[in-house]
């Protein structure tokens, strides 16, 4: 087996992985590397074409892969090395256990830092009744195929869930010539920020429906519909409200989770209200002068162990 | 075409018969309406391997399914399916539930089942912590056990195709001819098959086909079944198949873990006319969620992945029925396959085969029958060592494209090179478990799409989910 021997490995290559290695590097630790799964690094910035990125750290309008691009040189400038197709299996005391196309590595460390981002929430736990037929999409997995190996997912489409994904891929998938009937949520007020109600469902049309829900899904092989309820104050459906909404697919921003499975398994402590670990939000951090372009940079109950969070 | 046997039905049951069938020096062809093989009831249902403790003493089930459960150490080990003896308990919890159990286990001594024991609450609690404390005493059942309902379908395929059964999949039966009293084809949407025997092994629709010969003295309605699957890792779960008290009217729900490790909860019993309607439901979920949790109220239901449903092909009048016809000659009819079957499958092959060849059916065993079936190597379960191995001999083996089972795209292009090839994205999800887990393919389903797409070698809106029409993507952007 391949070893590799490094100071920092930084397992996920998203934006807070390229930031936390990057910093890293500036802050004294002399060797470096970022391991990721996929094929470049970026994380969900590369399927996030769309502009807004930047404006507070670069002072200009980027997309999401310029904006990554920005954070990949300058990562790489500092000397930062990668293992890109290279997925960790496991995150041992002392060493990742990565798998490649050439066989398995092992990533001696002294730090960690787990950057794994989210996963989405899916239709199974949110338990909407009805058919399984295809159709169905989270949010994140159509704007990949969309974005990133430019598949169309269907003509018509109800969104289920107000968060910002959900409102960029409904603009998304109308300047790519669907029609999006409805974005549907079942709180009283919107998910995600104002400037993306009005920039990509008020501008182009598309009927927000607060207080609403999705309660069944129709069609045998593809989506044929799906039935959109009010919900009274405990969120539970009016059924006397219900209403057939005909569309062949049906798109899920129901939420984000934690990328939990690597810190469970190397033991990291979790909290049962966030999902995700538990950590000092002001602990000290090896490496001093720390000041990366995220929110919050936590370390969890494990002494070599960061995880960190972007924006 | 033109064959011996013709076995309409390529679920349990039907590929249980087709290997057993290829024992002999016989041409067999078993014909699928569906895309792949697996069937229907056989690809949702609670995966349990019975007992026969509870079957009604004396019937043909009973003898079929106490026949069986001894087969599945040797199937399992033979064909490379994952099978646990897990044991089942039977908890009382009310005075009225108690004094029941001396019946049930009266009912299992006059089915054979000798193994059956008495545990007091106190022992139930020790070996299934989190069942409800007010447990008064039960049923232990130890050979009750859980399988891959998936695997055990492709493998029975697999294997019989290894020893040359031909499948013609997504090819739907229209109708069966006769002639003088004796069977000489089938009809299907893509042609005609010449043939001798016939087995039905259609399952929900045994009757449309029995039909087809005037032999439909019965008919069949589905039973619906919902479930919960609960993600591995929730916190409150148990160690065995946890069955209710059945009452007069409904065996009841369980819960129970799957071979894979996560948790299984359910199913509902609701009787229905639409055949098609595979759909679950706020209320028969709800109904879960109450009788589950006076079994085991910490059950964590908001652990759910996924809800599904299945549909038993209830017979009427009800039983289990291996038919033949006196003024039919080659024709089997089976029905009434309904709560049981994926058990029953294994004793099923035998006993068709056996009535087959009673009926005159020639009967000369191969000396060269292939009797094992080896699995796609699993690069999840691989230790170490084994993982280098895998990935030296086909790099795709580093690749992981599954994140939540540790599926690699080196296992995905070999479910589809197989010889009875996953072409569906489902077909891979079911040997495979990419996109069962608990993102259930928000991460690999773009992925798996692209796949399919280049091995096929065909655009990606021509990748199914399953059958025909159900498209996932509808072509490239503008
Ligand atoms: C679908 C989606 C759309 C979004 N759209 C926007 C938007 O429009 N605007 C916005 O401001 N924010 C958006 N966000 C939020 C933003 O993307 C995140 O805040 C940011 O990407 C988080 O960065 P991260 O580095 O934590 O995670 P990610 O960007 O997700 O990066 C994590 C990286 O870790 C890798 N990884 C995970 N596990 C392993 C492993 N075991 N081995 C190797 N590598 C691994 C992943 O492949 C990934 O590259 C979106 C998020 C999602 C999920
Ligand atoms: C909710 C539920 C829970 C269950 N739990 C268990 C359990 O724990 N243990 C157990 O042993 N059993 C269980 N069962 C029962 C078991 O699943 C069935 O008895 C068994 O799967 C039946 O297998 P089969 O091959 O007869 O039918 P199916 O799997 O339904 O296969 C029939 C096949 O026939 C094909 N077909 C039909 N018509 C045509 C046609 N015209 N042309 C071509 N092909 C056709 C269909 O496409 C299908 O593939 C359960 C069933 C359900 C629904």
């Amino acid at each position: 087996m391949k070893v590799l021997s490094y100071d920092v490995a930084v397992i996920g290559g998203g934006p807070a992985g390229l930031a936390a290695a990057q910093t890293a590097k500036e802050n004294g630790a002399q060797r470096v590397i970022i391991v990721e799964r996929d094929t470049a690094l970026g994380g969900i910035l590369q399927q996030c074409i769309h502009p807004g990125f930047g404006l507070t750290y670069f002072k200009e309008e980027l997309t999401g892969p310029e904006y990554a691009a920005r954070f990949e040189e300058k990562a790489l400038a500092a000397g930062v090395d990668k293992l890109l197709d290279a997925m960790v299996l496991e995150v041992g005391k002392s060493a990742l256990l990565c798998s490649t196309t050439e066989g398995l590595v092992r990533v001696e460390y002294k730090s960690a830092v787990l950057a794994m981002g989210c996963r989405e929430r899916t239709r199974g736990n949110i338990r909407i009744p009805g058919t399984r037929p295809a159709g169905i999409f989270t949010a994140g997995a159509a704007q990949r195929l969309i974005n990133r190996q430019n598949l169309m997912v269907g003509k018509q489409v109800v969104i289920l869930g107000s968060g910002d994904i959900g409102m960029i891929m409904a603009r998304r998938l109308t300047l790519e010539g669907a029609q999006v009937k409805a974005v549907v949520e079942i709180m009283p007020y919107l998910a995600g920020l104002t400037r993306n109600r009005v920039q990509c469902l008020d501008d182009f049309g598309i009927p927000l429906l607060l207080s609403h829900t999705v309660t069944r899904i129709v069609g045998k092989e593809r989506v044929e519909g799906v039935y959109v309820a009010a919900v009274d104050e405990n969120k539970r459906p009016i059924s006397e409200t219900e209403e057939f909404f005909p569309c062949d697919t049906l798109l899920l921003s129901v939420g984000l989770l934690p990328e939990n499975e690597l810190s469970k398994g190397a033991g990291v402590k979790m909290c049962p209200v966030t999902n995700g670990p538990v950590v000092n939000q002001l602990s000290r951090l090896p490496f001093r002068r720390f000041s990366p372009p995220v929110t919050s940079s936590t370390s969890t109950t494990l002494p070599t162990t960061f995880r960190w969070r972007a924006p | 075409m033109k064959t011996d046997v013709v076995v309409i039905g390529a679920g349990a049951v039907g590929c249980a018969v087709a290997r057993e069938l290829s024992k002999l020096k016989l041409s067999v062809v078993v014909v699928d309406k569906n895309e792949d093989v697996g069937g229907d009831a056989s690809k949702s249902n609670s995966a349990i391997i019975h007992t026969g403790y509870d079957a009604s003493p004396g019937t043909l089930e009973s003898r079929l399914v106490v026949a069986a459960n001894p087969m599945y150490d040797r199937i399992s080990r033979d064909l490379d399916v994952p099978f646990s003896r897990i044991g089942a308990i039977l908890p009382a919890f009310t005075d009225e539930q108690f004094e029941k159990l001396p019946f049930l286990k009266e009912k299992a001594f006059d089915n054979r089942v000798y193994d059956v024991e008495y545990l007091t609450g106190e022992q139930l609690l020790a070996i299934e912590p989190n069942l409800n404390p007010e447990v008064k005493g039960g049923l232990y059942i130890p050979r009750e056990s859980i399988i891959d309902p998936f695997l055990l379908v492709v493998a029975y395929a697999e294997n019989a195709q290894q020893n040359g059964v031909n499948f013609l999949l997504s090819t739907k039966v229209v109708d069966i001819t006769t002639a003088g009293g004796k069977i000489t084809g089938v009809k299907t949407d893509a042609g005609d098959i010449e043939c001798d025997y016939v087995v039905n092994a259609a399952g929900l629709y045994c009757d449309e086909i029995a039909s087809y010969v005037g032999k439909n003295d019965y008919y069949v309605n589905p039973r619906k079944g919902q479930f919960y699957i609960l993600d591995k890792n929730t916190s409150v779960k148990v160690n065995h198949i946890v069955l209710p008290i059945p009452t007069k009217l409904t065996k009841g729900k369980l819960m129970c873990p799957t071979v894979h490790g996560n948790m299984l909860v359910g199913p509902t019993a609701e009787d229905l006319d639409d055949k098609t309607d595979k759909s679950t439901t706020a209320e028969g979920l709800d109904s879960i969620a109450a009788d589950v949790r006076k079994l085991i109220p910490g059950v964590r239901l908001n652990d759910t992945i996924t809800q599904y449903c299945g549909l038993r092909p209830n017979r009427n009048p009800e039983g289990l029925h291996v038919d033949v016809y006196d003024d039919l000659y080659g024709y089997v009819n089976l029905s009434g396959v309904r709560s049981t079957g994926l058990t029953a499958s294994a004793a099923l092959g035998v006993y068709v085969t056996q009535t087959l060849i009673r009926m005159g059916m020639p009967a000369e065993y191969k000396t060269d029958f292939i009797a094992t079936r080896k699995g796609i190597p699993s690069f999840h379960k691989a230790n170490d060592e084994q993982k280098e191995e895998l990935i030296r001999q086909n790099p795709l083996y580093g690749r992981v494209i599954c994140r939540c089972e540790t599926i690699t795209e080196g296992e995905i292009v070999e479910a589809i090179r197989r010889p009875i090839p996953a072409r569906s994205i489902d077909a891979i999800k079911r040997r495979l478990r990419a996109g069962m887990g608990r993102c259930h393919g928000g991460f690999c389903r773009p992925k798996v799409i692209e796949i399919l797409a280049r091995e096929l070698g065909v655009p990606a809106e021509e990748v199914l989910k399953n059958q025909k029409g159900s498209y996932l993507v509808t072509g490239r952007v503008k």
